[in-house]
């Protein structure tokens, strides 16, 4: 994990007095509403419908146990006790006091943490694959990037006020877990030549005008990472659209030039840039790896680590059940990453109490090398757990609530907060997501529907991502009411899909039943091991919307 | 055009000289006094530039496009003392890449003028984008007691993680420098 030194720590604590002498100044009547308003955002903290919320950065998801258990006492000493986990693998506070917040960002400091960049229209934190550093697939480690990343973001003199907010994402793995396709720039990991590069997508994103990214590079050189980044937000900054505030991502830049036109641009501004200071020296790139080395991994057979995992998997079905949803192997023999589900029926998904962060705190201290991730899917990840501690680190997650066996399927909704907390909620998405819960609890069947995604947003603003979610549901307002849209198809992997709109939308009592008729047609269609996402590509959107729609 | 009475230079607070006309008020430009006209009266009206010190500012919308496609009147440009880029609205962000290209790209060394609509919070990141004076336009311009109070937050920041015009080097390389 990367470590602060002076310079780090500095940059912090200067934010911090800023912030401070801002919100003073903001609070005696000196700064304007709307001068203090990108101020705030950009140090995480918005005015939500009840409540100021302040977002912290975690760096790619990436947080230690002593970070946790220092959330855990802030959401105690300023919040409700809990806080929620977001779906760029930051954390949100919702219910902090405006004139507080400058002392919560003096106590983040302490632990390496801060709230900067974390809303704004700015360079927003950069997310990455939860399993990176440990991933079977992996083609390279994307933290040492993304850390190269957050650091020549952090305070960018030029980028503070772009059009819109920015967003970065990087997959290291062949399997895309970062949904980089659907952000402003995607960066994947690859190899040529021997040598270690990216292929850079511009131009993804959700809200009100979904967008998969287009590649604009196929090879990028490691060593061209800061300056080719900042030939693209250069040309973004000058030339996207600010007169209207729908229209001013980087997508739209890119749709109305052509992705080839806007290379071209980018490649004119980087040519001027590529061979000067930005430019990545062997020493920076190495220092970045050295921060994510292996921990001290145990050498372990893995046939029998393996054999005697099998063993105790078979004596115990829903210790089975848990190794099977909520593990994924590791490049070590003998280790699994595990993901704790925040997600058991009837609490929001992401949300989390200050007893739980303590909790991760401690089992990451006990299993994981006092590591913990947070997942774009709103859950914790223990990265590295050795087999032979599963079966202890289920019992103890389990106590906790963290057991559910979920993980990528129905009930491991993706949902963003809605109607409950955000301003511009059309609708509530948490109690939808609760009723989908309560109607799928069922373990068995909710097995034999495999790998599912289903993905709640409030409005079109698409915090929830449901345009990526094989079933997406929207909140939309009709006249003063709740209503909710459902769309199918969607996907964020490497074959990024938007989903569909099924038609017209339903109350949200009806929603689960609607869900219902979805998943039985998967079902009495389906081919053996055929997953829902296959199913819907093979027979196709119209039989879908025949059933729901069908009188009666 | 809105005027201001006094700007930030050196890091100083005093009074401003220059006056800035728009199209229209390039009639009243008078030889000797010291102004500042809109960038294309350095091709519509050169005869002003003649022999007096005159300056010129940039709509921040319309820079960098303009000077890639007119070398001469780029070259122009970079003779001028003095070079202001007017802010339209604080969160317009277009005048800190602008800056960046003047100074990084362009070599421009005379005096970088911020005018308009930009505010004290933003003093920092201007100062690193190559700007090296401020006299913020707006119907109630700060005092100058105030804009004295402004000077604190140029140096809101004493390290910096990336390059700038400042010529702060990204600090990757720094931390390499020691050992
Ligand atoms: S999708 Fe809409 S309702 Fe949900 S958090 Fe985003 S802005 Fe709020």
């Amino acid at each position: 994990m990367y470590v602060y030194d002076d310079y780090d720590r500095k940059l912090v604590t200067e934010r911090v007095a800023q912030f401070r002498d801002q919100t003073s100044r903001f609070l005696a009547g000196q700064l304007a509403e709307e001068e203090y308003l990108p101020l705030r955002l950009q140090n995480g903290l918005y005015i939500q419908r009840h409540a100021p919320m302040l977002r912290i950065a975690v760096p790619y998801g990436l947080i230690n146990s002593r970070q946790l258990r220092r959330l855990a006492r802030i959401t105690r000493d300023y919040d409700k006790n809990y806080a929620h986990f977001t779906t760029r693998q930051n954390l949100q506070l919702n219910w902090p006091k405006l004139e507080k917040v400058p002392d919560i960002l003096a106590e983040l400091a302490e632990v390496e943490m801060h709230a900067v960049q974390t809303s704004g229209n700015c360079i927003r934190n950069t997310t990455t694959d939860p399993f990176a550093g440990v991933a079977q697939d992996e083609i390279g480690d994307p933290r040492p990037y993304c850390e190269l990343i957050r650091q020549w973001s952090t305070f960018h003199p030029e980028f503070a006020f772009l059009p819109r907010k920015f967003k970065i994402a990087v997959s290291g793995s062949e399997t895309d877990r970062a949904a980089i396709q659907v952000h402003d720039i995607g960066l994947q990991l690859a190899r040529r030549d021997n040598q270690t590069g990216f292929r850079v997508f511009v131009g993804g994103g959700l809200g009100r005008t979904p967008v998969i990214a287009s590649e604009i590079n196929s090879f990028l050189p490691e060593k061209h990472l800061l300056s080719y980044l900042e030939a693209i937000v250069r040309v973004y900054n000058l030339l996207g659209r600010r007169d209207n505030k729908y229209k001013a991502r980087i997508k739209i830049l890119v749709r109305a030039m052509g992705p080839e036109k806007f290379a071209e641009k980018v490649n004119a501004e980087w040519e001027k840039t590529r061979d000067g200071v930005q430019q990545l020296t062997p020493e920076a790139i190495e220092w970045a790896h050295d921060f994510f080395t292996d921990p001290d991994y145990r050498a372990y057979n893995r046939e029998q680590s393996d054999a005697e995992l099998a063993l105790l998997a078979n004596d115990n079905k829903a210790f089975a059940r848990w190794l099977e949803r909520n593990t994924v192997p590791h490049k070590k023999p003998g280790y699994r990453a595990v993901t704790l589900s925040t997600k058991p029926t009837g609490v929001p998904p992401g949300d989390v109490t200050d007893s739980q962060l303590e909790a991760i705190a401690d089992l990451a201290e006990q299993f994981s090398f006092g590591e913990a991730r947070i997942t774009h899917e709103q859950n914790a990840v223990l990265s590295d757990v050795a087999q032979e501690s599963l079966f202890s680190l289920w019992e103890a997650a389990r106590a906790k609530g963290f057991a559910t066996p979920n993980i990528g399927t129905l009930t491991d909704i993706i949902c963003c907060p809605g109607g409950d907390y955000c301003a511009l909620a059309n609708a509530k998405s948490i109690p939808v997501a609760e009723a989908i819960q309560q109607r799928f609890d069922d373990m068995d069947y909710l097995y034999d529907l495999g790998d599912l995604s289903l993905n709640i947003s409030g409005c079109m603003n698409a915090c929830g991502h449901h345009h990526v979610g094989n079933i997406g549901i929207l909140g939309v307002d009709k006249k003063g009411e709740e209503y909710y849209q459902i769309q199918l198809g969607g996907d964020s992997g490497n074959d990024s899909k938007l989903g569909k709109v099924l038609g017209p939308s339903f109350f949200r009592e009806d929603v689960p039943d609607v869900i219902e008729k979805i998943l039985d047609l998967y079902i009495e269609k389906r081919q053996p091991e055929e997953l829902f996402a296959d199913t819907y590509h093979r027979i196709g959107h119209a039989p879908f919307k025949e059933r729901i729609y069908a009188a009666g | 055009m809105l005027q201001a009475e006094f700007a930030i230079v050196g890091g100083k607070v005093g009074h401003f000289d220059w006056v800035l006309l728009d199209q229209e008020g390039l009639q009243a430009s008078e030889p000797a006094r010291p102004e500042l006209l809109p960038v294309q009266s350095l091709e519509s009206h050169s005869h002003l530039f003649d022999g007096n010190s005159k300056g010129v500012w940039l709509d921040e919308a319309i820079a960098p496009a303009m000077l890639e496609e007119n070398i001469q009147l780029k070259n122009r440009l970079l003779e001028c003392p003095v070079i202001a880029i007017q802010f339209n609205a604080f969160t317009d962000g277009r005048g800190f890449s602008v800056a960046r290209m003047l100074r990084e790209q362009y070599g421009y060394a005379g005096q970088l003028l911020a005018t308009g609509a930009f505010i004290r919070d933003q003093l920092s990141y201007l100062v690193r984008c190559g700007f090296d004076a401020f006299a913020p336009t707006a119907e109630q311009p700060p005092t100058a007691e105030l804009l004295a109070e402004w000077c604190g937050s140029m140096q809101d920041f004493t390290v910096f993680y990336q390059d700038a015009a400042d010529g702060a080097g990204p600090l990757f390389r720094q931390r390499f420098k020691t050992n």
